[in-house]
């Protein structure tokens, strides 16, 4: 089996460099939305940024490059939330796999797809977190720490979804997508419509 | 899609699926316990997170600071009025506890003099700074019942005497002054004099005791007390015996007197407005 994960061998220095500054700056944004996150400005209503960023980068990437993304967001998604450390990451991992592997084969990658998509990574985190740490432990009261904790937050981050599909659509337009995406030479990117 | 599930991307992705789950097993295993790679990533996010904080309470604050701005401008008035309600408060419990110390002097003054008729405890309001004498005001006049003439005392002794009074203030002359006549005696009533001060004496803040008899036992260290008379009640404490000289005449001895109250550090004096034998006149 020959290891090739990220291979740029056949780019340019040129190309070379802005696969770099693209995954610098996917990066940055993720530490970005782990500053504000952590900050504690929104209260109740703050967003789980990393979902959404991972799923506009699951878009654009290949699946294998996405899936460690969406790893390392969920595991600074643990970090910021308090949960037990790869809880995130875990369910991250294979919702970029799936998104980037339904954005290549079914859907084109536009703002409508990627909303839906981060709607049901959220739907399905939130019900698997909600379900292991409240619902199956039978607490008092666990429909007001869904409804006071949970679903502001989980609403709120697919309000501000769109910021992250634009910011990560700049990101990937201002490389080549063609030449800059390492994995995803089999990509045929389709842009914009349903 | 089939071709991904068979690639070693994909095998690639369940190695780091299974890794996560190592971590989680960890975590569950040792009730929460941070593994390696949670330390190493909490401690290269640290800093950020410190900044990211900092930078929200700073922001947090200039903004709360702006949209509060009525409401802390409004509780800002309200805790300015309940300062100077407590500091009014603070000022009064202060009053009354001078005011309980000042009474608990007169009923000591009284216990020993009980024909004494004492006007309420005079607070001095006004010093003289140039009176070589000491002289001060009191916040006391006729309104009290204070006239001129009447002598002035603390606990400890002789202040002085009023020398003018008002409606609502008395002006004090103390021992010290050169117009004061005072028949004073030794403890054992052997040794009598006059205190009748000169300037020099006044000056170093002494009284000067004259008229004793050559032949009389007084000795530095007695204590003066008032003799008693028209002005002053007998038994008030004058002061002690520093020094004693012949006379210029040669036929009487002096003796100065350290007043037993120090009158720089007086803060108030007690106005015995009636006493027995007061303006008694010899016959």
């Amino acid at each position: 089996m020959k290891f090739n994960i990220i291979s740029v061998t056949h780019l340019s220095r040129k190309q070379k460099a802005k696969v770099l500054a693209k995954w610098s700056l996917y990066s940055l944004s993720l530490l970005v939305v782990f500053m504000l996150m952590t900050s504690g400005a929104l209260g109740d209503w703050q967003p789980f940024t990393m979902i959404p960023l991972a799923v506009a980068v699951a878009m654009r990437e290949g699946e294998l490059n996405s899936s460690v993304f969406a790893a390392v967001c969920g595991l600074f998604l643990d970090i910021a939330t308090g949960n037990i450390f790869g809880f995130s990451a875990l369910l991250l991992l294979p919702s970029a796999m799936g998104t980037a592997l339904i954005a290549r084969n079914l859907i084109k990658v536009n703002l409508f797809n990627h909303l839906w998509l981060t709607t049901l990574v959220c739907a399905v985190m939130c019900f698997i977190e909600f379900f292991f740490e409240y619902m199956i432990w039978d607490y008092d009261g666990y429909a007001i720490i869904f409804k006071q904790f949970y679903l502001p937050s989980y609403v709120s981050t697919i309000i501000v979804a769109p910021v992250f599909f634009i910011l990560i659509k700049y990101i990937f337009d201002a490389m080549p997508a063609k030449e800059a995406a390492v994995d995803n030479s089999e990509s045929d990117e389709k842009e914009e419509g349903v | 899609m089939r071709d991904f599930f068979k690639s070693w991307k994909f095998k690639v992705i369940v190695c780091i699926f299974a890794l996560l789950v190592g971590f989680l097993s960890y975590a569950l295993i040792y009730g929460g316990a941070s593994s390696i790679p949670e330390i190493l990533l909490k401690s290269i996010v640290h800093p950020f997170s410190s900044a990211a904080n900092s930078v929200s309470a700073w922001v947090e604050g200039r903004i709360d600071a702006l949209v509060n701005a009525d409401k802390y401008k409004a509780e800002n008035e309200q805790l300015k009025i309940q300062l100077s309600q407590m500091l009014r408060q603070i000022k009064d419990v202060d009053d009354l506890q001078k005011e309980n110390e000042q009474l608990k002097k007169i009923i000591d003054i009284k216990e020993d003099n009980e024909d004494f008729k004492i006007a309420p405890p005079g607070n001095i309001i006004l010093r003289n700074a140039a009176d070589v004498f000491k002289g001060f005001t009191i916040d006391r006049g006729t309104a009290d019942g204070i006239k001129i003439g009447d002598p002035v005392v603390s606990d400890i002794g002789l202040i002085g005497v009023v020398r003018n009074v008002t409606p609502a203030f008395s002006e004090v002359m103390t021992i010290l002054s050169t117009e004061v006549n005072i028949g004073v005696m030794s403890l054992s009533g052997s040794v009598v004099g006059i205190i009748e001060n000169t300037l020099s004496v006044a000056a170093d803040q002494k009284c000067l005791m004259s008229y004793i008899e050559m032949n009389s036992d007084i000795k530095v260290g007695d204590i003066m007390i008032t003799s008693g008379g028209s002005v002053y009640p007998p038994g008030i404490i004058v002061g002690e015996v520093v020094e004693i000289f012949t006379d210029d005449n040669g036929l009487s001895l002096n003796a100065v007197i350290e007043p037993a109250v120090n009158l720089s550090a007086l803060t108030e004096g007690f106005v015995i407005i009636s006493f027995k034998g007061q303006g008694a006149v010899l016959e």
